[in-house]
């Protein structure tokens, strides 16, 4: 083990940038330890206490001190690597200086010249004046920001309605508008469907997947979670429908929510009715069959919301079901007596949604941090018990650092730590491609697999990890490499997320207790 | 506060004592509110005499004016002429020639002493408007930046101050009992990803060697402080908090924090507990050695806690655990935490361990106990 460090005099950097400095430069290949800290004396010490080998006598507490441990030929490159980091920074904000970006919506609009929709991406207290502004200038809205309160969002959605536009949010995290990803979207053909949807995963699960059958999209339009609420009364939802229903590319409709108000589901429903094209809807949760009618074709899952409108978008009869038989099991991995429950680690929220609804109709006991059903809440979403599903994308998870689909290490020590527990039989998780997400899943997710396995063998035990990938050979980061990077870590990769759920509890059935 | 009186080790005495004077004399650079008289939209000239005036009065005259809405009690009287020493999003640090530090910040995240909280016009960033190094002149009536075309206008802002007597804690009341509960709760359940509270209180192991070393000096340093606290021993109170100092991660490392949390304590206690006033007048001499051994952001809150000046933002908690207010507990809690990376978190732990360090040591003593107890 060598170390490197650099001393930067008088570098004042705000945290949060120091802490993405030391995560970046962690992650170089041959790093074992990195971190970017003032030079104080007790950092200093700190640093060789840790192992550190820096003797930065003349540095002075204002001064910035990089510290890399590692291989021999990976210290040096790191530390090029921290000082290109911080000089990009510094050049952006330069940049800033002398080719002034645009300091209001106004000007930006006199710049862009067509635009259509604002993106807006501001902490949450400021977020409704700045919608209330594009609104006011014209212009559609995608609220990326959360943390904007319900009578706000009732004030913006009633001024978007009045002036005909749409406000996509507040906490919309994914769409597609005229072929173009906006946050956290896959790269998917344009085609006859049109998908409005209040879950952001969902969005781009049922997207992903009407790629993959060989459909596509011509529209994604997110409402924000609450649109459903009786407050809100899903006015996002109606204008996209009627927006959809007057867009002459788009055949099919898909909805998509976790289930809506009651009133508020009544009135949707009876809107797509009307509106003369064909309506799949999934509101997880809802009995598909009391939602089917007419026009409308009730979905019980993500995975068979695209099935069926891609049969429906080919002329074909939809079937109320696609998905219910349980993969084969040939070739897995055989699990010790004692090994019973699964362990599911989502990074995104509704595929955890779904897992639970799904687990819960076939297992007993199964635990979740997602608002699926009162007595299955998790209490401490620190430690597992029995089957147990993690929306790691949740706020007590992100604050502070970011998103499970960005940053992976959060899960990959709940991967470790699961693996630890002698009763875990599968660990069950999603990966996200796609616009927004890690550039490469497999490579974060692949060490903490291995390391689970390694415990699990210690002990005698095997692990199954299982999963689907949701992304398109279009993402940036492509489908096939990551698949097969994941594939020979030994991950059993289903189509979709309610496969892999199914394929996890027929796995541990007759090792818990089952549903009667 | 004059810069210069913190050039030595100076009783704390002394140096309101200065600032009185100079409060009574008038001052060059920003004025006490009340004391600038004038209009606000008057420009003058740059006091730079390497500038050209005539361009300087041109840019001022189309800066784009922003309104300071209220100035901190330790906002440097003496402030004329400096530069931007560093910028972040909703804070700005200005330097002045002779040292002292004095910083801007947007509205929402409320006042610090030595801070001037202005109304930021979109986009509200101040990385959007200001990089270092850019020339800053003020006078009693605005700051002006020239080269970001900024005139701060100070005319209509209010002057901010902690106000202590107002905010006395008993930590024997029962009702108090029950906030620092929530408050271990909050830093329990909703730590940053760095600094002291997830070391201390969460139920996961240090991911790192830097991490395990890290525990290890708190491990040492913390029971010390609680003895010396506990026998009001100022000597072997400096010798445990010397290990916290300028200790972690941050621009103002965690321990700098963590030690500013803990004064704030010790000044809402001295009501309650008379004895502590001496206690504290024993800390001066350590923590101004701290503070002068630290970077100029961190020297500037470290003073500042030192006489009971801190931000805004923890005095709230103090006004919320003093008023037994459980609902402005958990609400102020969750916002301190919620502000800097860790910064925030670790002045929160650090008022936790001043009012009552048996909830931190315990908690952590648990957290650790469950580590070891994992499968």
């Amino acid at each position: 083990m060598a170390t490197a460090f650099k001393v930067i005099p008088k570098e004042y950097r705000d945290s949060v940038s120091l802490m993405q400095l030391s995560a970046l430069l962690a992650k170089l290949p041959g790093i074992d330890q990195a971190s970017a800290l003032m030079a104080t004396g007790n950092n200093l010490a700190l640093l060789t206490e840790a192992g550190f080998e820096v003797s930065a006598a003349d540095a002075s507490p204002a001064d910035l001190l990089i510290a890399v441990r590692g291989e021999e030929a990976a210290v040096a490159s790191a530390i090029d690597e921290a000082m290109k980091n911080l000089t990009r920074h510094a050049d952006s904000g330069q940049q800033g200086s002398v080719a002034p970006k645009p300091r209001s919506m106004q000007m930006a609009l006199a710049e862009v010249g067509a635009a259509d929709i604002a993106l807006i991406s501001t902490p949450g207290e400021y977020a409704a004046a700045e919608a209330l502004k594009a609104l006011n200038l014209g212009l559609s809205v995608m609220l990326f920001s959360d943390n904007v309160s319900e009578p706000d969002e009732l004030r913006l959605k009633r001024a978007a309605d009045e002036k005909d536009l749409i406000v996509m949010g507040p906490d919309c995290g994914t769409a597609i508008i005229n072929g173009l990803p906006l946050g956290f979207a896959n790269v998917v053909r344009r085609g006859p469907i049109g998908v409005v949807g209040a879950s952001g995963t969902g969005m781009q699960e049922v997207t992903v997947l009407i790629d993959r059958l060989g459909s596509g999209v011509s529209q994604a339009i997110g409402t924000g979670g609450r649109d459903l609420h009786s407050a809100i009364g899903g006015i996002s939802m109606s204008k996209g429908l009627r927006d959809l229903a007057a867009d002459p590319i788009t055949r099919v409709i898909v909805l998509i929510s976790k289930p809506p108000a009651a009133d508020v589901a009544e009135r949707i429903l009876d809107a797509a009715r009307r509106v003369g094209k064909p309506v799949v809807v999934n509101f997880l949760g809802a009995d598909p069959r009391k939602i089917s009618g007419g026009s409308v074709h009730g979905a019980r899952t993500l995975e068979d919301a695209a099935r069926a409108a891609v049969d429906i978008a080919r002329g074909e009869l939809p079937r109320q079901s696609y998905g219910n038989v349980p993969p084969s099991l040939v070739g897995l991995p055989p699990l010790g007596a004692g090994q019973r429950y699964i362990r599911g680690l989502y990074t995104g929220g509704t595929f955890c949604y779904e897992a639970a609804l799904l687990l819960d109709e076939r297992l007993a006991d199964v635990y979740t941090n997602t608002p699926v059903y009162a007595e299955g809440q998790l209490q401490d979403v620190g430690r597992s018990h029995h089957h147990t599903l993690i929306d790691l994308g949740d706020d007590v998870f992100t604050r502070g650092r970011p998103h499970p689909m960005i940053d992976f290490r959060l899960r990959n020590e709940r991967i470790v730590k699961e693996a630890e527990d002698a009763e875990t039989a599968v660990i069950l998780l999603d990966v996200v491609l796609g616009y927004g997400s890690n550039t490469d899943p497999a490579g974060e997710l692949i060490p903490a697999l291995q390391r689970a396995r390694e415990i699990a063998a210690e002990q005698r035990r095997n692990l199954a990890f299982v999963g689907h990938v949701c992304g398109t050979e279009g993402d940036p980061q492509g489908l096939d490499l990551q698949i097969s990077a994941l594939s020979q870590a030994g991950m059993v990769l289903t189509q979709s997320n309610a496969q892999a759920v199914r394929l996890a509890a027929s796995m541990v059935a007759g090792r818990a207790p089952g549903r009667d | 506060m004059a810069n210069s009186a913190y050039t030595d080790v100076t009783p704390v005495k002394a140096v309101r004592q200065e600032v009185s004077k100079a409060a009574r004399r008038g001052f060059a650079g920003i004025g006490e509110q009340g004391t600038a008289p004038g209009s606000a939209a008057t420009v003058v000239a740059w006091n730079d005499a390497n500038r050209d005036p005539a361009s300087t009065m041109y840019l001022a005259s189309r800066a784009t004016r922003v309104s300071a809405l209220s100035i901190g009690a330790r906002a440097p009287c003496r402030f004329t002429h400096g530069r931007v020493h560093s910028v972040y999003r909703q804070a700005c640090n200005l330097e002045a020639d002779d040292g002292v530090l004095l910083t801007l910040l947007a509205d929402e995240l409320g006042n610090v002493p030595h801070g001037i909280r202005c109304a930021l016009p979109e986009p509200a960033d101040f990385r959007a408007w200001l990089h270092p190094a850019q020339m800053v002149a003020a006078d009693g009536l605005s700051l002006k930046l020239p080269e970001a075309a900024i005139e701060i206008d100070l005319s209509a802002a209010t002057r901010w101050q902690c106000e202590w007597g107002r905010y006395a804690i008993d930590v024997r009341a029962e009702a108090t009992v029950g906030s620092l509960r929530t408050i271990r709760a909050i830093l329990r359940d909703q730590p940053p990803a760095g600094g002291f509270a997830p070391l201390l209180l969460q139920h996961m192991g240090p991911r790192s060697p830097l991490d395990r070393a890290m525990r290890g000096r708190l491990t040492q340093a913390l029971p010390a402080l609680r003895r010396a606290d506990s026998d009001l021993d100022s000597v072997a109170a400096g010798r445990a908090l010397s290990l916290l100092a300028g200790l972690g991660p941050g621009l103002t490392p965690s321990g700098d924090d963590f030690i500013i949390g803990y004064l704030t304590a010790l000044h809402s206690r001295r009501a309650h507990e008379p004895m502590l006033s001496e206690y504290l007048n024993g800390l001066m001499s350590p923590i101004m050695k701290f503070a002068h051994a630290a970077n100029v952001v961190s020297r500037q809150y470290l003073l500042g806690a030192l006489e009971g000046e801190v931000s805004e933002a923890l005095v709230r908690v103090v006004a919320r655990v003093a008023g037994a207010d459980e609902l402005g507990v958990q609400e102020s809690a969750a916002h301190l935490v919620r502000a800097g990376h860790s910064s925030g978190a670790d002045s929160l732990s650090g008022l936790l361990f001043g009012l009552c360090p048996a909830f931190l040591l315990e908690a952590s003593a648990e957290a650790r106990r469950s580590i070891r107890a994992l499968p």
